[in-house]
């Protein structure tokens, strides 16, 4: 028993040595030098309401790395998107306090493992949204980018309400479903937000390519409800014909 | 039983011992060389340099430090310079005004600061001013008898193991002859790119040529002399990643415990303390770091920052004395060597003088072109980018102050007076916040102490003012709301910090500067040419096989002229090569 201590204390006395000596190896270099962690604006996020858990894109804070407005990179921040409000909420690490970060100030985040997908990028884009006269700020989900890129901006409409009654006292619960906006960028920046993905809106990205665009449906038959590989191979689709 | 596992317990410990030997030995420390077109200069003159770094690939210094230095260690010049592909290269004008004498030139990066200072590369040149007829600072030792093999003229390439061939033409020339030569690498390493510069310069004889960079970056003496380092001791940090300002807060008396001799604050107070570096400008900015437990503090500063005024100021109310580390403090004096003190070097530095006086007479100056400038970041380490309100004051009748300007026309934000001290804040936040982090007022950019230092700022005083009456987070650090001021000049000469603060200037990487090579078009025929540097390349790209082509044009000076190329591959190897050519009228 005695000499399972000594044995186990050597190994201890072995792993403390070792990070130590491995640390006065590179205390002039690497390990010396700063690493950028710029700070990230924003303001306290007040709740002023529960919000809907199936609004969320996640549900659980994920670490995420920001590319900033001003060229610097925001590393490994934990982060929630909310579809609902379109904004980007971070949990101060020390006060837990939840801050929701200036839409501005990111030019694009990245989920680093959004439930083991590494592939998750949402991107600000600039683009003119019903009801508001001028342009607004956005993230969209980047689905695909190339000559021509596509972004899904996650919105969420009340398609119901129903009311339930708890301990005799009664509420009323907004259900939401997810109505996509689907935007496409072109090169030059310019972007087209349609709602449903059907052929007709379709010929807005390339009048001049009708029939390509028909043949496409007939041959892929797409339903509605587009998948992620199907929004991704139509992009792909649009793009050779647009810049054919 | 005791015994073998003491025996294991040993062979473990030497296992950890081998171990940490091999990470340090992986790590070689950083080394830099300067290459200069010269080693003697008249005052007015330009001197050319190129900089190389050896060190860890991927963990290279981004930024070497260049002092220079008179016998009475004043600093005649201080430079940062950038470093890309393991060099960095410009030049320094030698002003009209400099004493005639030895100066050296010292250059290290930031983290080669953790070693001693003989790690430093440094360098003797003499300067001569043309007005200095009595050149007594430097002294001839007599006795000295002058060899070819002592100045270099004898040695060939090969016993100086160069790995660089040069191959001239010929070897003696005409004054004015266009002069062509070619370069080669040998025995270098496949797929090397080499990074070279060349300097052919006049050749004072008796003035021993320098050490080249292999020869120097070979030398191990400061890297075997030195133990290895412990943590405590690299107190400077690497600036891979950027340019880092650092250095050490010291509390006042008063904010030190009774009983404490040390001027070290104590863990329990500095390491809640934050550090604000900002600068004036027209949008409010700011970066922030903590103070930590020993009083020290360091940040990676943005290169929005390069070359600006900076305010750094404490976040917190505390008396303190702020000390920035000064990359340019040399601890060890410059003691100049013998080896410019050799016989007839007075009469070179006279006749420089009146080559110089030639060359000004009949403006025949060095032109030089700028490849690249290290302009300041136009991206803004910003607190707020939109939904702030906008006020103009001089879209109003004119208003006295500050409280006057508050109470007219922003009825957002509420002034109020205690104790003779106005205090701000927004109304509506008054119940909404849970932080007692007060308001963040910026003039010109800048976080202030507080209302009192802008309260007596009337209207026409103020170019605009931005509110954001919400609880802000800038990283971890918040604020009760931002009201931001700007006036027309955006100057903040008129403001007195309360609280700690200091202005400092950020410093500027020199730009990469070369010398136009000379073509016999830019001298009129029957003006003299006394070019002493008849070509300065700070940077060519020579690739592993490739034979590289030179030409320039021989002065009127006759003479012995010395071809001098230094550099350094991608991988970190040296390379480097030296020839004599002869200017020399020949009789027709």
């Amino acid at each position: 028993m005695k000499s399972c201590h000594i044995l186990t204390y050597s190994f201890l006395f072995l792993i403390t040595f070792q990070t130590t000596s491995s640390q006065v190896g590179e205390c002039c270099s690497l390990k010396n030098s700063i690493a950028s962690d710029p700070a990230v604006p924003g303001e306290l996020f007040i709740f002023t309401g529960p919000i809907d858990n199936t609004t969320w894109f996640n549900k659980e804070w994920l670490l995420a790395d920001l590319s900033l407005s001003n060229g610097e990179i925001a590393r490994n921040r934990y982060v929630k998107y909310s579809g609902l409000l379109d904004e980007l909420l971070w949990r101060e690490p020390e006060s837990n306090i939840i801050v929701k970060l200036d839409k501005s100030a990111i030019l694009q985040f990245h989920f680093l493992n959004n439930q083991g997908d590494t592939s998750v990028y949402f991107r600000r884009l600039n683009v003119k949204r019903d009801l508001v006269p001028d342009s607004t700020e956005i993230f969209g989900e980047e689905i695909y980018r190339g000559k021509l890129s596509l972004y899904v901006l996650h919105t969420f409409f009340i398609e119901r309400r129903e009311v339930s009654a708890k301990n005799g006292v009664y509420f009323q619960n907004d259900i939401y479903t997810e109505v996509p906006i689907y935007y496409f960028r072109f090169m030059n920046n310019k972007t087209v937000g349609m709602k449903s993905l059907n052929r007709k809106n379709l010929y807005v990205i390339a009048p001049e390519k009708k029939e390509e665009i028909d043949r496409y449906y007939k041959q892929n038959k797409p339903g509605k409800n587009f998948d992620k590989s199907e929004l991704i191979s139509l992009t792909q689709f649009l793009s050779s014909v647009v810049y054919q | 039983m005791e015994t073998r596992l003491f025996c294991i317990f040993i062979l473990l410990r030497s296992f950890c011992s081998l171990t940490a030997q091999d990470n340090y030995d992986t790590l070689k420390p950083e080394k830099v060389f300067l290459h200069t077109d010269r080693n003697i200069y008249t005052a007015g003159d330009n001197l050319f340099y190129t900089l190389y770094l050896d060190g860890n690939p991927g963990q290279m210094s981004k930024y070497a430090y260049l002092v220079m230095r008179d016998f009475r260690n004043s600093h005649v010049t201080e430079l940062r310079l950038e470093i890309n592909n393991r060099l960095a290269f410009g030049n320094i004008y030698l002003s009209d005004t400099l004493n005639s004498g030895i100066y050296q030139i010292v250059c290290y990066t930031n983290c080669m600061r953790n070693d001693t200072q003989e790690s430093y590369f440094t360098k003797e040149i003499v300067i001569a001013n043309r007005f200095d007829e009595n050149i007594d600072r430097i002294s001839e030792i007599k006795g000295l008898i002058y060899s070819e093999s002592s100045s270099g003229i004898g040695s060939s390439s090969s016993s100086k193991n160069e790995n660089l061939i040069i191959t001239l033409n010929n070897k003696i020339f005409n004054p004015r002859e266009k002069i062509s030569f070619t370069i080669q690498g040998r025995n270098l390493p496949g797929n090397t790119v080499a990074h070279l510069s060349v300097s052919i310069s006049e050749f004072i004889p008796w003035v021993s040529s320098d050490t080249d960079i292999s020869e120097y970056f070979s030398d191990n003496r400061s890297s075997s002399e030195k133990t290895i380092p412990n943590v405590a001791c690299c107190k400077y940090s690497s600036e891979v990643n950027g340019s880092v300002l650092q250095g050490r807060i010291f509390p006042a008396p008063e904010n030190i415990s009774a009983g404490d001799s040390s001027v070290e604050i104590s863990s329990k107070t500095s390491s809640s303390y934050t550090l604000l570096v900002s600068t004036p400008d027209s949008m409010v900015n700011m970066q922030f770091t903590k103070v930590d437990s020993s009083g020290s503090f360091r940040i990676l500063l943005n290169r929005f920052y390069d070359g600006k005024e900076l305010i750094i100021r404490l976040k917190e109310s505390v008396k303190a004395t702020l000390i920035p580390d000064n990359k340019f403090t040399l601890y060890n004096n410059f003691i100049p060597t013998h080896s410019f003190n050799v016989p007839g070097i007075k009469a070179a530095l006279i006749r420089n003088g009146k080559l110089a006086q030639v060359r000004k007479i009949y403006n025949d100056q060095a032109t030089i072109k700028t490849e690249k400038e290290f302009l300041p970041a136009v991206t803004i380490p910003r607190l707020y980018y939109s939904n702030f309100i906008s006020v103009y004051p001089t879209d109003y009748v004119r208003l006295n102050d500050f409280a006057e300007i508050t109470k007219e026309i922003i009825p957002a934000l509420r002034i109020r007076k205690a104790h003779d001290n106005y205090i701000a804040e927004f109304p509506s936040l008054q119940y909404t916040t849970n932080t007692e982090s007060p308001l963040a007022i910026f003039l010109n950019g800048v976080p202030i102490d507080d209302i009192n230092q802008v309260i007596t700022m009337g209207s026409d005083q103020i170019k605009r003012i931005e509110l954001l009456p919400e609880i802000r987070y800038y990283g971890n650090i918040s604020f009760s709301g931002i009201l931001a001021i700007f006036t027309p000049d955006l100057k903040m000469s008129n403001i007195q910090f309360r609280n700690t603060a200091l202005r400092l200037d950020g410093l500027l990487s020199q730009p990469y500067t070369r010398p136009v090579p000379f073509t016999p078009e830019n001298i009129k025929k029957h003006y003299p040419d006394v070019r002493q540097l008849l070509l300065w390349e700070p940077e060519i790209i020579l690739n592993n096989s490739e034979k590289k082509q030179f030409e320039f044009y021989a002065s009127d000076i006759e003479g012995k002229f010395r071809i001098d190329i230094q550099g350094i591959t991608s991988f970190g190897n040296t390379i480097h090569g030296s020839a004599i050519l002869t200017i020399q009228s020949k009789p027709n």
